[in-house]
């Protein structure tokens, strides 16, 4: 248990109510077979080590239709998925960017790191519902947080309370957050990074092409801010860097507009096509978006391509 | 190269205004704390890269295109070497238009004339020239006038002192006859010539045929002011009945007025004026180019010399809606009867008429009422039966011969020098008169207007006979007869008549018989004073009803007060005409001034003449140039001075204002190469055209435009496309996402996100 520490945000704010009643029919399957000392609802790689029947769960849109328990399901007239316990628990790792650059926030919409807070908090609900366990690191230079995997309630407040703690700071150090994850070795599952990827990208996708060789599913949702996006000025306008207090970038927008679209149009499109060749999913969304909308929609798009296999 | 507004030229540092406007933004700039700062430096390395050149060359493109916009109203010239076209070593030939057409007043020039602008144009123009150059002045009048004649300028204001002291005259203009001249006298050399004058049809007259010899260098500008403003319409006469007029008797005034415009006018008013007081006004309506009479019924009661002046509202033209006449009022007048003393049948001569008038006149005066006419008693008749002296005559306004008086020798003598010294000679040629002794003693010696021809004689009561015509109508003795308000002379039957045979230049009739033959001629005296007239047939009632007529005292007495006139010089002139005063006792006259109303008097002096009736003296003011107005002569005399008035009118020359026609212009234009300017400012820039080079300024300013335009077109590199800004401002990694869902061999969908929303 990290020592106290004063919340920047309410909890309700971090995970609203809204929230909670959104992902409460949601599941979210590993694409891939896990590995993992619990039993859970995501294959295992371990198989043959327990088949007995634990419980059965009401039928519900998206289910493997092999899962039904036919029998059960003639007998109470409705369809019944069969739970077997040879299944493993899946471990998600939540990684949420803490570089300054996610402290901006554009005018009636919330700041990136806020929305990231948002998004972490509903998966960590969402996976904590399920049984699974979720662990949390808030990347920053120097400064990252460590959570351990825990799959109670307890933790869950634990991830919710050390988000709502933090606040974006210094310089980015997604990359060695990602480092260390790799170094560690760890059982492989599910690695969801919530950055707004504004960096020199190749060390971070080194480390992320590491755990994916390492076998972890890796996650990339992308908060995006449409300040950011549309770059509104057309006059002189003098930048301040979040990151770095002391740099000043005075420019005319007028001539920089165009040129500074292409250049982030480029780095999405560069993204975008790392993740392909890495299967990886790139999920980004608006800041000015609901994070349980964008969490439903992705549940909804992992639902519709199937679980994992091995 | 030079500049027109070479001043404007401290404006140059207004081109740094791009500059300071780039420092100033610049400074104000919004300060923005940025979050995705790593693709911002990622921009700003490209640009830095890329866009540098770029922006200097904005830069200065807009530092370019606001120099030059100042270049542009500084007018820049480019100077050719051709001296030719220097303007220094040129003759500088004003060719202004004196008619009185330019007091016109311009449409749209604040109420100044053309001549107010030509002058002032023309004075700017010579306050251009510098010492030593040479110009001319050539003033357009009936013939053309230099006034000014190839002189060196001294001083800068000699030139404009001289062009102050121009006035317009009473005259046409002719710039054929001016052009004319100048072909004369410039046949070669170098040249400038600025016409002044209007663009009226007879200033141009001819205009097609102007030239200019072909060795002479030159360049011709034409400054047209603008058309006329409102209608245009002119009083072309004022008669009064006489020069001499019998006081409180009723009189006729006719004025003429024509409408030179080219719409109708409606009840235009006519006032009449007697010594500047208002007397009458009449209306009348005229159509485009119509000239009409407008009478007027006078009757003065003041004996002395008086003034009539007919006007219309000033219009376009104000010179010529006034004129003037002057009159003389007598009190009576005197007329000698001749008889011979046997001839004393009641139709022997016109005294049994005119012994009938006196006797009731004095029957009349005995009574205590005038039986007759009231105009008898201010005409004394007197019967001479004796011989005829000049001492009889001295007294006699008028003398009536007929058949009752053999013709002498001596008789026509003695009438001779009566006519010469300003008698007036009546001469009825009734059936008793010997046509040879008439015409040898009175015709052949130039008394008489007209020989007396062959002698017709019809029957009396029969239907050969003549009557008189009232047409045509303005003749001034009997413009009482035009309305019929002095009876008909239509009535008049006629079976007795000499055929009148009219000497060349001799006047018009004064009455005609109705075949248009003549009844009555007047012919004036050699020395201006004095007059004769001749009458076709007797006042006898002898071979005619005249007697019995209702017109005939009125015609009668017509006749006398038109042979009595003469006994002064005449008080309305023609212009041209000499201005003469007769001074009766020139002993006792001390001094004579003559002045045009308005202004300073001048001296005249007096010379002797004589004459058969008397000696006296001539005051003459024998000036072509006295123009259409009023004028008055002051004679000092011991017992009191004599003012008398006198009214020139001149003709109306001048009066219409039409313009020539454009094919004409346009041939003349052609034909001297004529640059044609509205006023100064535009003859100034013609001039800096010609004389400097062509101007530049247009061509800095769409060069400015260009610029501009550059700009902006240089502007839009920097811009975002439309599809891109679409892309980016949506929601451009869906798209990319999109993409790279839609690849066949990605695998696993990239977006998880695309297909649901979408």
């Amino acid at each position: 248990m990290p020592p106290q520490q004063r919340q920047v945000y309410k909890l309700d704010e971090i995970l609203s109510p809204h929230a909670k009643e959104a992902l409460s029919h949601l599941e979210l399957f590993a694409r891939q077979a896990v590995q993992g000392w619990m039993h859970g609802a995501h294959v295992s790689r371990r198989l043959g080590v327990s088949t007995e029947f634990d419980h059965h769960k009401l039928y519900q849109a998206g289910d493997p239709i092999k899962s039904i328990d036919w029998k059960a399901s003639a007998r109470h007239d409705r369809f019944y998925i069969k739970r077997s316990i040879e299944d493993s628990a899946v471990a998600v790792r939540l990684i949420v960017d803490r570089s300054a650059s996610m402290a901006f926030a554009g005018p009636d919409v919330d700041s990136k790191y806020l929305q990231a807070a948002r998004l972490a908090a509903c998966l960590a609900y969402l996976i904590t519902g399920h049984g699974d366990s979720v662990s949390l690191a808030t990347a920053t230079a120097g400064e990252t947080l460590w959570l351990p995997a825990g799959s109670t309630q307890r933790h869950l407040v634990q991830i919710l309370t050390a988000l709502a703690s933090s606040e974006p700071l210094s310089q980015d150090g997604l990359q060695n957050c990602l480092r260390t994850l790799v170094e560690r070795a760890e059982r492989r599952g599910i690695v969801a990074v919530i950055s707004d990827l504004m960096f020199y990208p190749a060390p971070v996708r080194r480390e992320m092409a590491r755990l994916r060789a390492q076998g972890h599913e890796v996650i990339l949702f992308q908060p995006q801010n449409p300040t950011e996006h549309d770059f509104p000025f057309n006059r002189w306008v003098q930048f301040g860097d979040l990151e770095n207090a002391s740099a000043r970038t005075r420019v005319d927008t007028v001539l920089l507009k165009r040129i500074y679209r292409e250049e982030l149009q480029n780095l999405q499109e560069a993204w975008v096509a790392w993740a392909r060749r890495f299967d990886v999913h790139l999920v980004p969304f608006r800041t000015d978006e609901h994070v349980d909308t964008v969490l439903s929609a992705y549940a909804a798009f992992r639902a519709g391509h199937g679980r994992g296999g091995k | 190269m030079g500049f027109a507004n070479a001043y404007l030229l401290w404006a140059l540092p207004l081109g740094l205004i791009p500059i300071v406007i780039y420092y100033l933004l610049r400074f104000r700039a919004l300060r923005v704390t940025w979050g995705a700062n790593y693709v911002l430096q990622l921009a700003l390395e490209r640009m830095r890269k890329r866009l540098h050149l770029d922006q200097i060359i904005l830069m200065a493109l807009r530092v370019l295109a606001c120099l030059l916009i100042v270049l542009a109203f500084a007018r820049p010239v480019l100077k050719r070497s051709n001296p030719d076209v220097t303007g220094s070593g040129v003759h500088h030939v004003l060719v202004i238009d004196g008619s009185y057409s330019m007091t016109a007043g311009a449409n749209g020039s604040g109420g100044r004339s053309r001549w107010d602008l030509a002058l002032e144009a023309a004075k700017k123009l010579a306050a251009t020239w510098g010492r030593g150059e040479t110009w001319s002045v050539c003033l357009l009048a009936d013939q053309p006038r230099w006034v000014v004649d190839a002189q060196t300028v001294q001083t800068p204001g000699d030139p404009i002192a001289k062009l102050d002291a121009l006035r317009p005259g009473e005259s046409a203009a002719s710039l054929a006859a001016a052009f004319t001249q100048i072909a004369a006298k410039f046949p070669r050399g170098r040249a400038e010539f600025f016409i002044f004058a209007d663009d009226q049809a007879n200033t141009w007259d001819q205009a097609d045929r102007l030239s200019l010899p072909a060795e002479l260098n030159a360049t011709t500008y034409w400054l047209k002011p603008g058309p006329p403003a409102g209608p245009n319409l002119a009083v072309t006469a004022l008669q009064p009945a006489a020069d001499r007029l019998l006081a409180a008797q009723p009189s006729r005034v006719v004025a003429r007025v024509r409408n030179f415009s080219a719409a109708r006018v409606e009840d235009l008013p006519v006032e009449l004026l007697i010594d500047g007081a208002f007397a009458a006004r009449q209306t009348v309506s005229l159509l485009p180019d119509q000239e009409s009479p407008v009478f007027f019924d006078i009757k003065l009661a003041d004996p002395g010399p008086h003034h009539l002046c007919a006007q219309i509202p000033e219009d376009a033209l104000a010179y010529d809606n006034r004129l003037y006449a002057g009159i003389e009022v007598v009190p009576s007048l005197r007329v000698l009867a001749l008889r011979d003393p046997q001839k004393t049948g009641k139709f022997d001569s016109v005294w049994g008429f005119l012994e009938t008038l006196n006797r009731s006149r004095q029957i009349g005066a005995s009574a205590g009422t005038e039986s007759t006419p009231s105009r008898l008693g201010q005409i004394e008749w007197v019967l001479s039966e004796g011989p005829l002296d000049a001492a009889a005559l001295a007294n006699a306004d008028a003398v009536i011969l007929d058949g009752g008086r053999k013709l002498t020798p001596e008789l026509a003598g003695t009438l001779r020098d009566y006519v010469a010294a300003g008698g007036g000679l009546i001469l009825a040629a009734d059936a008793s008169v010997d046509p040879d002794d008439v015409n040898h003693l009175l015709a052949e010696p130039g008394l008489l207007p007209a020989r007396l021809g062959r002698l017709r004689s019809e029957a009396l009561g029969g239907d050969q006979f003549r009557s008189l015509a009232r047409s045509p109508i303005g003749l001034s003795p009997l413009r009482l007869f035009e309305t019929e308000l002095a009876g008909d002379l239509t009535q008049a039957r006629i079976y007795s008549w000499f055929e009148l045979d009219p000497r060349p230049g001799a006047q018009s009739p004064l009455v005609r018989f109705d075949d248009q033959s003549p009844w009555a001629l007047r012919a004036d005296g050699p020395a201006g004073r004095g007059r004769t007239l001749l009458l076709a047939t007797g006042l006898t009632g002898q071979g005619n009803n005249l007697i019995v007529r209702e017109f005939f005292i009125p015609l009668l007495h017509q006749l006398v007060e038109e042979a009595a006139a003469a006994r002064i010089y005449p008080r309305t002139l023609a212009r041209g005409q000499a201005l003469r005063l007769w001074l009766d006792d020139p002993a006792k006259v001390q001094g004579v001034t003559f002045a045009r109303q308005g202004e300073e008097a001048q001296a005249i002096a007096p010379r002797s003449a004589s004459g058969g009736a008397g000696a006296g003296a001539v005051a003459e003011v024998n000036d072509a140039a006295l123009e259409s107005g009023l004028y008055t002569t002051l004679a000092l005399r011991e017992g009191g001075s004599k003012r008398s008035w006198f009214g020139v009118q001149g003709p109306r020359v001048d009066s219409d204002l039409t313009p020539a026609p454009a094919l004409l212009l346009a041939a003349a234009a052609s034909r001297l190469n004529l640059t044609t300017v509205s006023d100064w400012p535009a003859l100034e820039q013609a001039l800096l055209r010609q004389r400097a080079g062509r101007e530049w300024y247009s061509f800095a300013a769409l060069a400015a435009f260009a610029f501009l335009v550059g700009e902006m077109l240089f502007q839009r590199r920097f811009a975002p496309e439309r599809s891109r800004k679409a892309a980016s401002s949506a929601k451009p990694a869906r798209r990319a996402v999109r993409k790279a869902d839609s690849t066949p061999d990605s695998g696993t969908p990239a977006s998880p996100g695309a297909p649901a929303r979408s």
